[in-house]
């Protein structure tokens, strides 16, 4: 029984990268400049011109890397919040946190002066501070005294305060000027693009970092979608341990928007996807649910240029074209 | 002073009154405010000797006056949705902008500014009012086919994801076709920059679905109180909810049309009338016109101060104020989900 898992566990996952692989050589040749498949395998190798090298490694091949580490963050983080609070709505967009991090990210562009911003490694700090308030907001809005919280209010509220943000986003954006406006606007819909590899440096230790860890403890996450009773018999400190997957998994959500602004729908549906795949034992779910994100990403940024190149589609309406129908989807088949 | 009861009319009369009153103050303020501060003589002048070469003059009879009264129209219209649609589904959390139907009317618009570019103010109408019309269908469709109608929470989250899944189509389509300057510019919402023809254009389609709406007043009062008792009472409810939508779809259509997506009008004044006047609609509508015109009339005079001289989406204003009480809505009414 274990065995026949693993071997589908590992055959999905062999799928998957085959899968990611296909994707990058798609995405490395569409663009502004054309790059022909053969094109692509010299330049890779060192033979390009200078900029054809350019075009390659600091462009497409950046976004690349990025759509991946923000895809795999984001719906690793959703499968955390899910699992946690036992709630299938549960994402980052969802209950508020992206947004959080976003207005945080969004001041401190306003507030520092163009010539002392020190730059793309302080961001994700700044979002996770926003990200950490805002989600004990809304768990403190959400809360009602002697209740169990309701999945439903929870993310109801968590939308809400949303939209609370988002206005104050706005008139935040008002007082920018046009070239500020135009870069904070495209962010705060969700792009991977213009960014370059100091943006890449800047999220990859937290992503390499938190997945691991959260698959080495898989175990507890494993007993956390217990019911409480049972968790406490088999002995693990229940409050203990949530509370230190909700921080990484706020964390993660942070550091993935302060670089890929608010792509909304990929931490709700890709935990969904790997659950559906593999089942809930997050040894599994976690690995996939990763996989999943950075797929659905790439898939999108690539459709993204493709459909009206040489113009370019911001990446995170593309997402939320395949994200809403399946909220929907999920809505009306949960239970209440 | 003994204050009047809940039902009474000496209370209701007060409540007009008190409303006319902050409302005509409200229009003063809107129109004395601004980059060009204006006196309240001249406004009197303006109106009564309108001489065409002083600056004030035409600043008020051209950009100032027609900005508050769709300010105030739109208000109206938005609140009085509201009203009819929390009677309707008896949901105390349905509003225009939650249940998806401003967002539909927004597609409908991104689709007339693609495919019609010169179409006249009543053309753009039709077509955001199609948009609002589409969103309705989408989501009562969806409410009477499965659970979702039955629970407040529920819905209002059914009417979340309608809202984004509109969003990204108009978002896509604006991209696609090079329109997302405009598209951003209009989705800020707000009413600045409405020129007196489109005041003009825009107030009879408010008209016709204010009245629409007070000559429906009562039998949406029966439809509040569960379709077993309208129809023991003589309601023929089928009747009474089709010209419901058709009165929300005009005002919503039309006001969606003109100044963009202004959220959480339609949800916070209902109940804040209801609060003051009791839960019968022949007094909520009345007094939602008033309170809702009110409210936009506010919010777009701050929308101006506060960091003049640029406006600040009326949009964003009026949802710093909604979105807590939304919160305190889903806190005390989510409980039964």
């Amino acid at each position: 029984m274990r065995k026949e898992k693993n071997r589908r566990f590992a055959i999905l996952i062999t799928v998957m990268i085959l899968l990611l692989i296909l994707l990058c050589f798609f995405s490395m040749n569409t663009g502004f400049t054309d790059l022909s498949p053969s094109d692509v395998l010299r330049i890779f190798f060192g033979h390009g011109t200078p900029e054809e090298t350019l075009v390659l490694f600091d462009f497409r091949l950046v976004r690349i890397v990025l759509a991946m580490l923000v895809g795999a963050g984001l719906s690793v983080s959703g499968t955390v919040f899910q699992t946690i609070s036992k709630n299938d709505l549960a994402s980052p967009d969802l209950l508020g946190v992206s947004a959080g991090a976003g207005i945080a990210v969004m001041l401190y562009t306003f507030l520092t002066p163009e010539t002392q911003r020190t730059g793309i490694f302080v961001l994700p700090f700044v979002s996770l501070l926003g990200a950490l308030i805002t989600a004990f907001l809304i768990y403190f809005l959400a809360h009602q005294k002697g209740q169990a919280i309701s999945p439903l209010r929870m993310v109801l509220i968590g939308i809400s305060v949303t939209s609370g943000i988002n206005a104050a986003d706005m008139i935040l954006a008002v007082r920018l000027t046009p070239e500020k406006y135009h870069l904070v606007n495209t962010w705060m819909i969700g792009s991977v693009y213009g960014n370059n590899w100091k943006h890449v440096l800047a999220l990859l230790p937290w992503v390499l970092v938190i997945i691991p860890f959260l698959i080495y403890r898989s175990r507890e996450l494993n007993l956390l979608r217990l019911s409480e009773g049972v968790a406490i018999g088999l002995g693990s400190p229940l409050k203990r341990s949530r509370f230190l997957f909700l921080m990484l998994a706020v964390a993660l959500a942070a550091a993935c928007v302060s670089v890929g602004g608010a792509i909304g729908f990929v931490g709700l549906i890709c935990p969904h996807l790997s659950r559906k795949l593999v089942g809930p034992n997050h040894q599994y779910s976690i690995p996939v649910a990763a996989f999943t994100g950075a797929i659905l990403l790439l898939a999108a940024d690539w459709a993204a240029r493709m459909v009206i190149a040489p113009d370019e589609m911001i990446l995170g309406i593309v997402v939320s074209l395949i994200g809403a129908p399946y909220f929907l989807y999920i809505l009306l088949t949960s239970k209440s | 002073m003994k204050i009047p009861e809940k039902g009474s009319g000496v209370r209701l009369l007060l409540v007009v009154l008190l409303f006319l009153a902050l409302l005509f103050g409200a229009f003063v303020l809107s129109i004395c405010v601004g980059t060009k501060n204006i006196t309240f003589p001249v406004l009197l002048d303006s109106f009564f000797s309108y001489d065409p070469t002083n600056s004030s003059h035409i600043i008020i009879q051209t950009l100032r006056v027609p900005r508050a009264v769709v300010a105030a129209a739109v208000g109206s219209s938005l609140a009085v949705s509201g009203s009819l649609m929390q009677a309707s589904t008896r949901n105390p959390m349905a509003s225009p902008s939650v249940l998806g139907i401003n967002a539909g009317a927004g597609l409908g618009l991104a689709l007339a500014m693609i495919f019609v570019p010169a179409a006249t103010f009543n053309e753009t109408v039709l077509f955001s009012f199609l948009g609002a019309a589409a969103a309705t269908i989408l989501i009562f469709g969806i409410a009477s086919a499965c659970r979702a109608g039955s629970s407040p929470v529920r819905l209002a989250l059914v009417g979340t994801a309608i809202t984004s899944l509109f969003n990204a189509f108009s978002q896509a389509l604006a991209m696609f076709f090079n329109i997302s300057q405009e598209l951003t510019f209009w989705n800020a919402g707000g009413v600045s920059g409405v020129r007196p023809e489109q005041a003009r254009m825009l107030l009879p389609w408010t008209g016709l679905g204010l009245l629409i709406a007070l000559l429906m007043a009562r039998s949406v009062s029966l439809l509040s109180l569960g379709e077993e008792v309208a129809v023991g009472l003589g309601g023929k409810t089928r009747y009474i909810k089709f010209m419901a939508s058709l009165a929300v779809l005009i005002l919503t259509g039309s006001s969606v049309a003109i100044a963009g997506p202004i959220s959480f009008v339609g949800l916070v004044v209902p109940h804040g009338v209801k609060a003051v006047v009791g839960a019968d609609y022949q007094k909520v509508i009345p007094c939602s016109i008033l309170a809702g015109a009110l409210l936009v009339v506010l919010a777009d005079i701050l929308s101006r101060m506060v960091n003049p001289p640029f406006e600040t989406p009326t949009g964003a204003i009026t949802a710093l104020v909604g979105v807590p009480f939304f919160v305190y809505l889903a806190r005390r009414k989510g409980s039964r989900v």
